[in-house]
């Protein structure tokens, strides 16, 4: 006998509304299990909360970046942990970790590398610069000219350097946390598009709630400059990261789940308000990071709720806004609201 | 060789201009001036005899009559045709005013006038700054028609029992699934315990609950559970698994449709 269809509830008992059983007690099983990525990440999110008070919606990003391998753009204004954050993610990772601080005199062989004449051999050699690293954070990205900017067009894509016709392939994984400040325009640069498109996401990094700074100053008061960096310990190796990430990739996908992912991103190219849509490169950052984050959650698909959540961050340095609007005072965070209400969400 | 020749003779000349600029432009001592011998003698008395006089010119008045009579040379403006709305306009205007600002009328009357002016000059500059103060007046200032890109599959739909009947009798739990948790939604929705939206998700919805009916709220948070697992996770549900689902989602409608929820 099939279950009989409910349409109009009886009215005679009063039941409290009884907490339904979660899918595991339906006996549904989960098809992926998710309990190493789980405790790994939490393991990260411990160590970096040893040093790092609040912040909790960026370490989510972060994380979420490193499982969808993608690079990952910092912005924010001086003093919020941006650069610190970055240390300390590299730190937690049992990987080579690199730093190069972006200035404006800095040219594409010193982040790529360059051909050094060894007279014992009589021949150049490859050099390999700093970018030769799992973990590269670029602090101050946009005090580079775009001609060094357009040198990491390659390695942030591809993840090889091509110098004097050889190719260098870079080590898995290989993740680029950038740092920007927006308010200082003396002596900086703004990003190429091309270079934009190929951060993952853009995260603004807010100012600590009170309660987070008293924390911060109770920390430093302790101690100069609290706990060191040197005591936060890698959890996370190379191989076991590309585990979690291979995880992510099978993660479960509704079909109309794409469809809904495409729209999105679609109408950043008609909207009246913008002069540069979102490229299908955002689509796919879209749906890589909705399945690293449904993955985080506790799930082996993914819902609209994540594709929304990530929204802002994948598409806010994608689009480019008309000058009329720059002028109005719109930003990018409200085009994607906008977006966001206008594509309905699959159910 | 005729080129080095010429080579040689060009710098030959240039040389040679170079020498006469330089020449041009040392300042050559003004040369003395003779002493003029004084003199005694008087002017004659009569002018010597000068150029013919000059013929005086006079304008052709045939030509000036041509001229007068080009059309092109026309200058004069010619009055507006009389428009009588206008003109109906300007005499209502008039007697406004005359109204308003005769010594006779009260004081209410230049109160109400200035009131007026002051109003339409706030909607104009409303209007300038793109605040749509006539979409404020008409109450809709706040909602914007949204343009859906994809086919709504709309809560209030009046199939939706039967096409939840249909799901159960052809076995298709999944899709009943589904259609029981939108029949969940539009009950909510009815007693204005949600606001229904298409994109919304159903975390929004969740929140909204939590604020207008919160003890419905664990409840609801496990059918969205279930029905984001079964629905998004692609689950193939059993016949089993189903009735119980169903039998959640049926205890949740009794308890909400049998208790005042109403925010």
């Amino acid at each position: 006998m099939e279950p009989t269809p409910d349409h109009t509830p009886d009215t005679a008992p009063q039941p409290q509304p009884a907490a339904p059983a979660t899918p595991d007690t339906l006996g549904l099983g989960q098809r992926t299990d998710l309990s190493q990525l789980a405790g790994t990440t939490d393991a990260v999110r411990r160590e970096v909360g040893r040093v790092l008070v609040g912040q909790h919606d960026l370490m989510e990003l972060l994380l979420v970046a490193l499982l969808a391998d993608g690079h990952v753009l910092l912005e924010g204004v001086p003093g919020v942990a941006k650069t610190l954050t970055a240390k300390l993610l590299a730190r937690t990772l049992a990987v080579p970790f690199s730093r190069i601080q972006f200035t404006p005199d800095l040219m594409p062989s010193d982040v790529l590398g360059t051909s050094v004449y060894v007279p014992a051999r009589g021949s150049f050699e490859f050099r390999q610069g700093p970018i030769f690293s799992n973990i590269v954070l670029i602090d101050e990205i946009n005090r580079a000219p775009a001609k060094t900017q357009s040198a990491l067009f390659e390695v942030m894509e591809e993840r090889h350097v091509t110098y004097d016709g050889v190719t260098h392939q870079l080590e898995a994984p290989f993740l680029v946390l950038a740092t920007q400040n927006p308010i200082e325009q003396e002596g900086t640069y703004r990003l190429p598009e091309a270079q934009l498109d190929r951060f993952l996401f853009k995260v603004l990094v807010p100012y600590p709630t009170q309660e987070e700074e008293v924390l911060i100053l109770q920390g430093h008061h302790s101690g100069p400059g609290g706990l060191p960096l040197e005591d936060v310990k890698p959890v996370l190796a190379a191989a076991q990261l590309a585990e979690l990430r291979a995880q992510v990739q099978k993660q479960h996908v509704e079909p109309r789940l794409f469809e809904y992912v495409a729209k999105l991103v679609g109408l950043t190219r008609t909207h009246k308000s913008l002069y540069l849509g979102a490229s299908p490169r955002a689509s796919i950052a879209l749906l890589n990071g909705a399945k690293a984050l449904a993955a985080l959650r506790g799930r082996d698909f993914v819902t609209p709720e994540d594709v929304q959540h990530l929204a802002p961050p994948v598409l806010r340095h994608r689009i480019q806004l008309t000058p009329e609007r720059e002028l109005e005072g719109l930003g990018p965070d409200d085009i994607v609201r906008q977006l966001l209400q206008q594509v309905e969400v699959p159910r | 060789m005729p080129l080095f020749r010429f080579r040689f003779s060009g710098h030959r000349a240039a040389g040679g201009l170079l020498a006469l600029l330089l020449l041009a432009a040392v300042p050559l001592p003004a040369p003395a001036q003779k002493a003029r011998p004084k003199t005694t003698q008087r002017a004659p008395a009569v002018l010597p005899p000068g150029p013919a006089p000059a013929a005086v010119r006079r304008f052709s008045a045939a030509e000036l009559q041509r001229l007068r009579a080009d059309d092109d040379l026309q200058y004069r403006q010619d009055p507006p045709p009389d428009n009588p709305v206008l003109r109906w306009f300007q005499q209502l205007l008039r007697r406004i005013f005359r109204v308003v600002f005769s010594p006779e009328s009260g004081i209410y009357w230049k109160i109400l006038f200035y009131a007026l002016a002051v109003g339409a000059l706030v909607l104009v500059v409303l209007q300038l700054l793109g605040l749509k103060p006539g979409e404020w007046l008409r109450g809709r200032g706040r909602r914007v028609p949204v343009p859906y890109a994809l086919e709504a599959d709309d809560v209030h739909e009046e199939t939706l029992p039967d096409r939840l009947r249909a799901a159960e009798e052809a076995g298709q739990w999944r899709l009943a699934t589904r259609l029981g948790y939108l029949l969940v939604l539009k009950q909510l929705t009815d007693r204005a315990l949600i606001d229904w939206q298409p994109q919304k998700t159903n975390h929004h919805y969740d929140a909204e609950l939590r604020q207008r009916g919160p003890a419905l709220a664990p409840a609801f948070g496990a059918l969205t559970w279930q029905f984001e697992y079964v629905w998004y996770g692609e689950f193939a549900l059993t016949r089993e698994q189903y009735g119980q689902v169903q039998a959640e989602r049926r205890a949740f409608l009794t308890t909400l449709t049998t208790r005042n929820f109403a925010a």
